[in-house]
């Protein structure tokens, strides 16, 4: 298993396509920083009105006579613990670090996820569509042991891929706006709209840990189409059209009770961390029983589909 | 009981919807042998082969090489086989060496040592570091040949291995596959409708049509190697007096029945009565220019048995 799957990564790797993909997220994630960077903007006194904030607050919170109710009173003291990180680490508010950045970069790796999409898209149907499925399968290695090996590829480089989001956005957030802010308090609303705080770099490892739920449903999808068509540039495009409209899907069917049923409901596992579910009622169990029930579905059509074909022309 | 064949086709049946591609077909083949598969184009010649090495689904009957069940243990059938099925398409964005690399990882015991073998064997020590891409047709061909070699397989399987070659290029691969038969011991299985081709390169062949064997020849027997001096051949005899000439001949014994061909006269007796019967023609005062025993070409057989009208 371990030659085939490497045999499979060598295919991925020697393509120029690969590289310039991975490439072209990098550039990405350096443009986004140029720009942050040449559009930052730090207002002078900054420190005097964290204080004045930080002091009002507390008045506030000190208040007999106008008592905040608790979830406020939390909202305010997250704030002001972010204030006083600020203060003392001479970061004016909204400056970007290295980790917020990361954070921020998130969104990048849909692209990596589109690009991982693309090599999933090809990696069983271009073997057909060139040919060399032929000698492929004629090797003493069963058909299931060399899809096995194929899907393993085709995870490892979505992981890659947005490894690399990771990666790259640490180390262009860190040379544009400093390696600080691991343990800058992060204020966010979790799942019960409640406000808390996180170190930001626990919060980016976790946005980017559930990406990767996200990223690897993506991929099998675009496996499965792969092994049903014979043609890559069809499989690729079907691939890539079926991802960008199944977000747009969930939106769009929000009517229906079932809409919480499809795929694309349940990739985002992030908003049981922070913002709550998209749609009411779902919860992180349902999610992940529909995702592991869709996952073993596509792989298991996607194996039928591959063990039983014949290769006739 | 030892399994001393190196293909078996038991019954072997394709069925797709209501066609029966493939129509209970039987063969083996020996080990050193190099076995033709010969048909019309859309006979199943194709089609048989893919099954052979699991690219097809068997419907009914089975396939065994060396004794391994192609469908029951797939992957140890395969370790004696090396298979190029049509134009051998190799991975185009990688060198012939990486192809090859590729290659021997999914079969076991195939060293660095072993693809430089097969390299040198195959001729393209000077070229293998380039990219596929580049290959003329030879080369892939060549490249093909050598992936289908590298586990050192004692059963080759090639569909329509020629196709696309030029006449030197035929020639060459021609050569390679006599040599791994003869001086190794592989037997070799091919498909071709190229007749000429078959007829230079295998011992026997199977005849297809329609999906089914309508026979099996040894070449050796076609070509009249094997013959024995009773045996009856065709023979012709450029004469000056056709007349007269049956006459004698019909004479000389009651069951010749010669006929004029092409302006010769054809009997067909057995060979150690042929100088009798020139004798004969002789003595009887016709002037004989010439003799000459016909040969049977695998195209003649071939056309007869599959009752295929020539097209010129």
């Amino acid at each position: 298993m371990y030659s085939l799957t490497r045999n499979e990564l060598m295919k991925i790797g020697v393509r120029l396509r690969t590289w310039i993909m991975a490439a072209i997220v990098v550039l990405i994630v350096l443009l986004i920083a140029i720009l942050l960077r040449t559009h930052e903007q730090t207002p002078a006194n900054w420190q005097q009105g964290l204080r004045q904030q930080n002091a009002q607050s507390e008045q506030a919170l000190a208040n007999p006579r106008a008592p905040i109710p608790a979830s406020g009173r939390a909202a305010i003291k997250a704030q002001i613990a972010v204030n006083n990180y600020d203060l003392s680490h001479n970061i004016a508010p909204g400056q970007e670090n290295a980790w917020s950045f990361t954070a921020g970069g998130l969104t990048g790796a849909s692209i990596a996820i589109v690009f991982a999409t693309v090599i999933a898209g090809d990696i069983v149907a271009g073997e057909f569509a060139s040919g060399t499925i032929k000698a492929l399968l004629t090797q003493p290695v069963g058909r299931t042991r060399i899809l096995a090996s194929k899907y393993l590829a085709v995870v490892i480089t979505a992981v890659g891929m947005v490894a690399l989001v990771f990666v790259s956005a640490l180390i262009i957030g860190g040379l544009f706006f400093g390696f600080v802010g691991a343990d800058l308090p992060h204020v966010f609303q979790n799942a019960q709209l409640a406000v808390t705080s996180m170190n930001t770099s626990s919060f980016t490892i976790i946005s980017y840990a559930l990406e990767l739920v996200s990223a690897i449903m993506t991929v099998t999808i675009a496996f499965m189409i792969s092994t049903v068509f014979r043609s890559s540039a069809l499989s690729i495009a079907i691939s890539i059209i079926t991802l960008f409209v199944g977000v747009t899907l969930v939106q769009f069917l929000s009517g229906y009770s079932w809409d919480k049923y499809i795929l694309f409901a349940n990739t985002n596992l992030m908003q049981y961390v922070s913002g709550g579910p998209i749609i009411p009622g779902t919860t992180l169990t349902f999610s992940i029983i529909t995702l592991l029930v869709y996952f073993i579905v596509m792989l298991a059509i996607s194996w039928r589909v591959f063990v039983s074909r014949d290769v006739a022309a | 009981m030892a399994v001393t064949e190196a293909i078996n086709l038991d019954h072997l049946t394709k069925v797709i919807g209501r066609k029966k591609i493939i129509d209970d077909l039987s063969l083996t083949v020996q080990p050193g042998e190099v076995f033709g598969l010969l048909g019309p184009n859309g006979a199943g010649k194709t089609t048989t082969i893919r099954m052979m090495v699991g690219l097809i689904g068997i419907t009914r009957g089975t396939v065994t090489i060396h004794g391994s069940d192609i469908r029951r243990d797939f992957a140890r059938a395969m370790r004696h086989v090396g298979a190029i099925v049509e134009n051998p398409e190799l991975y185009k964005y990688m060198s012939g060496y990486q192809n090859l690399r590729h290659f021997a990882r999914m079969s076991s015991g195939v060293t660095a040592a072993r693809i430089d073998e097969v390299v040198e064997l195959v001729g393209l020590t000077d070229r293998i570091h380039d990219r596929v891409r580049k290959y003329s047709l030879g080369m892939r061909q060549r490249l093909g040949l050598a992936q289908a070699l590298l586990r050192n397989p004692s059963v080759l399987i090639l569909d329509e291995p020629t196709n696309g070659l030029d006449p030197a290029g035929i020639r060459e691969f021609r050569d390679h596959l006599r040599s791994l038969a003869e001086n190794q011991g592989m037997s070799i299985i091919v498909s071709s409708h190229l007749l000429a081709e078959m007829e230079l390169m295998c011992d026997r062949v199977a005849v297809i049509q329609n999906g089914q064997l309508i026979d099996i020849r040894s070449l050796r027997e076609m070509r009249g190697q094997d013959q024995d001096e009773e045996t009856a051949v065709a023979t012709r005899f450029r004469v000056d007096d056709q007349k007269r000439a049956q006459e004698v001949l019909r004479d000389l014994a009651q069951d010749y029945q010669p006929t004029e061909i092409d302006g010769e006269l054809e009997v067909t007796l057995p060979a150690s009565a042929i100088a009798d019967a020139v004798s004969a023609l002789v003595h009887g005062g016709v002037r004989v220019s010439g003799v000459r025993v016909v040969i049977r070409t695998l195209e003649d057989s071939f056309l007869e048995m599959t009752g295929e009208v020539r097209h010129v």
